[in-house]
């Protein structure tokens, strides 16, 4: 088992495009690390220079203490399982997870011993002979975990590995590879784009957007301290909802707003001095109670059972719209005015302006 | 519940179900054609092979299958059907292996690639005519650049006429068929390459593979149905070898370069017997037809 660090990492392709930039992560011995952030944020251009498939521009990589940056993939003592499962099509299941280690020229009798170990663990051994086009989704999965535990890396590299799977099965590989986690007792870092997947399986969460690290933090402190509009934005289903407020005098106004926050909020929004603010609310601090302290005022537009909630898309006096839970007992129709009451003391206050750093990166700070 | 049978279900299978008769219908009009432009020329071909015929005049000489006995008794067509087994051979151990291996040099993406393969593919776009005559310049034993080019190099070779003795001959045209037509299986298994999944090549460095194993367990093994097309284009090509052979001197000295088509050909169209010539093209058809069977047939049956 290994600890991962990464220092300063950049990366710039060829065409002068930077996917990452100046990353710097310390990854502990059996820690689950996940990578999370949208579409092109630069997770999976880090996991794969962790991985040794693409080059480091500059900065170092550490696995182990031992700067890796120039050595092969092979001997970085890494396992990879893929989004799309790069399982070898011509060999066997069994074949599949032995080749890394034929390729390591290990004894035969330890590679059928290490083979049959995975194979357990997974379920798989009734599989062992058949080809992966003979699997299914979820089948080629195990399998290529299997191939992945087999070689008992120092760090396991998973790249979006449910992406491919229906809901369904996602949720139990999900569980499985939590489990897989408590067995072995390693290393690993998870990229993916479903912050339902960051947040119930990682230790600690990495949000990145545009090849810049927005945060790492646990999931809890990720969800109840967010460090920007960003991370608020995107931890949290349904999203957390933004709208632009003022602050006047002790109460924060805005279209359709009009909210009287608690005294440690105000002290800390007057001590930040801006007046155009962002004001988050979670779905799930609106409550529908009688005679709540602060109010919003709004019309049901679609109501969603879920059964253990009820989702709502409310529009307000503003026009502007938000989504709201309740609790499943209460009874919701389409066009019914509401009065949601709104818990102003978890909610989350931003600058209404990008603060732009030093290395250009953008952010609406959160202020409180 | 018992299912009961329906009215339409009688015709549900066989020729009378009602997919069968609309691809029917969709395939009268290439049938038709595929019949008076391949069939009957086939059939007319197996009759003309029955007779000692000119190509002129009434067919009244009806031979039965003699002209078949003279063509196996024929050493010059024995020479002939050697040559193009040989040529089989050899495309299959020369000319793929070397357009697979430039093939995978240069199915990797770097600055040029793309120079390279039109460099080396441009070979295949010219006319097998033009590449004979061409080639015929460059082997001249005056003013050829090859001669030219081995005086310096190997200079017992200089003024070597390559074309003109009977034991380099075959192997002359040999090489210009390596050079016009490695490209063209070079194309195809870039392309093959190109359909190898980037991530499978990746779990396979991160299994730690060297270049070789990678070829050798991966890359091959996946290639293999392109690596199939290939060899077969090879042989059936292999087998119809004619233009360079008849451009680079119709196969002669003493028939040391024959090709069954040259072969056909010169009884055919320059000695007009036609009876002949078309029992030579029944022979090539059903050698050409087997052999591409018997392949189909084994590579058909493996488990790709």
């Amino acid at each position: 088992m290994a600890t991962v660090v990464l220092k300063d990492i950049n990366k710039i392709y060829p065409n002068g495009f930077q996917a990452v930039y100046d990353t710097n992560i310390e990854i502990q011995d059996k820690e689950f690390v996940i990578l999370v952030g949208p579409s092109g944020c630069g997770k999976s251009t880090t996991l794969r220079m962790l991985a040794g498939l693409e080059e480091i521009t500059s900065g170092d990589l550490y696995i182990d203490d031992k700067r890796v940056n120039d050595i092969h993939p092979k001997d970085r003592d890494i396992a990879m399982v893929f989004q799309n499962y790069a399982l070898y099509p011509h060999m066997t299941v069994h074949d599949n997870m032995a080749f890394g280690l034929k390729m390591r020229k290990t004894p035969k009798d330890i590679i059928e011993k290490q083979v049959k170990e995975a194979a357990q663990i997974l379920h798989i051994e009734s599989l062992l002979d058949r080809k992966p086009k003979q699997l299914s989704g979820g089948q080629r999965q195990r399998v290529a975990l299997g191939r992945a535990i087999v070689r008992h890396p120092k760090v396991f590299l998973f790249d979006e590995p449910l992406s491919n799977l229906d809901a369904k099965l996602r949720v139990t590989m999900r569980a499985e590879i939590s489990r897989l986690h408590t067995k072995l007792q390693s290393t690993m870092v998870y990229v993916t784009h479903d912050q339902t997947e960051a947040m119930t399986m990682g230790d600690r969460i990495v949000v990145m957007k545009d090849g810049f690290i927005q945060q790492i933090d646990t999931p809890m402190e990720l969800y109840n301290k967010p460090n920007n509009m960003f991370v608020a934005g995107f931890i949290g289903t349904p999203p957390m909802n933004f709208h632009p407020v003022e602050l006047s005098g002790d109460k924060l106004t805005g279209p359709g707003i009009d909210l009287a926050p608690t005294s440690e909020q105000l002290a800390k929004l007057k001590e930040y001095g801006s007046k155009n603010i962002v004001f988050g609310v979670r779905p799930e601090d609106v409550e529908f109670v009688e005679n709540p302290k602060n109010w919003i005022n709004a019309v049901i537009e679609v109501v969603e059972p879920l059964g253990s909630e009820i989702i709502l898309h409310v529009r307000l006096d503003s026009d502007t719209n938000m989504v709201v839970k309740s609790d499943p007992m209460q009874q919701f129709t389409v066009n019914q005015k509401v009065k949601m009451g709104v818990k102003i003391e978890k909610c989350k206050f931003f600058d209404a302006n990008d603060k732009v750093d030093a290395t250009g990166k953008s952010e609406n700070p959160c202020i409180i | 519940m018992k299912n009961k049978p329906t009215k339409t279900g009688y015709f549900s299978k066989g020729f009378f179900s009602k997919n069968s008769l609309t691809a029917f219908c969709f395939l009268i009009v290439p049938l038709a054609v595929y019949t008076i432009f391949v069939i009957y020329p086939i059939l007319q071909a197996v009759w003309f092979s029955m007779f000692k015929w000119n190509g002129l005049g009434p067919m009244n000489n009806f031979i039965g299958v003699d002209n078949f006995f003279k063509i196996f008794s024929d050493p010059v067509f024995r020479i002939a059907i050697g040559n193009n087994f040989k040529i089989v051979f050899l495309s299959l151990f020369f000319q793929l292996p070397l357009a697979l291996f430039i093939a995978l040099i240069i199915a990797r993406k770097f600055r040029g690639a793309v120079v390279y393969r039109a460099i080396f593919f441009l070979p295949y776009i010219l006319s097998e005519v033009i590449a004979g005559v061409l080639w015929s310049f460059i082997y001249n034993p005056q003013y050829g650049i090859q001669n030219t080019a081995l005086t310096d190099i190997i200079p017992f070779l200089a003024d070597f006429p390559f074309l003109s003795s009977p034991s380099t001959v075959f192997y002359s045209i040999f090489f210009v068929m390596i050079w016009k037509y490695f490209g063209l299986h070079m194309v195809l298994y870039i392309a093959g390459l190109q359909n190898i999944p980037q991530e499978i090549e990746e779990a396979a460095r991160l299994d730690g593979v060297n270049w070789w194993q990678m070829n050798r367990y991966i890359i091959l093994p996946l290639l293999k149905p392109t690596i199939y097309l290939s060899v077969f284009f090879s042989i059936v090509g292999s087998f119809q070898t004619f233009d360079i052979v008849w451009a680079m001197g119709k196969g002669e000295p003493v028939h040391a370069a024959e090709t069954m088509v040259t072969y056909m050909y010169k009884f055919g169209f320059q000695r007009f017997q036609l009876g002949y010539g078309s029992a030579v093209a029944i022979v090539i058809f059903i050698i050409t037809l087997g052999v591409g069977m018997f392949y189909q047939k084994i590579t058909a049956s493996k488990d790709i």
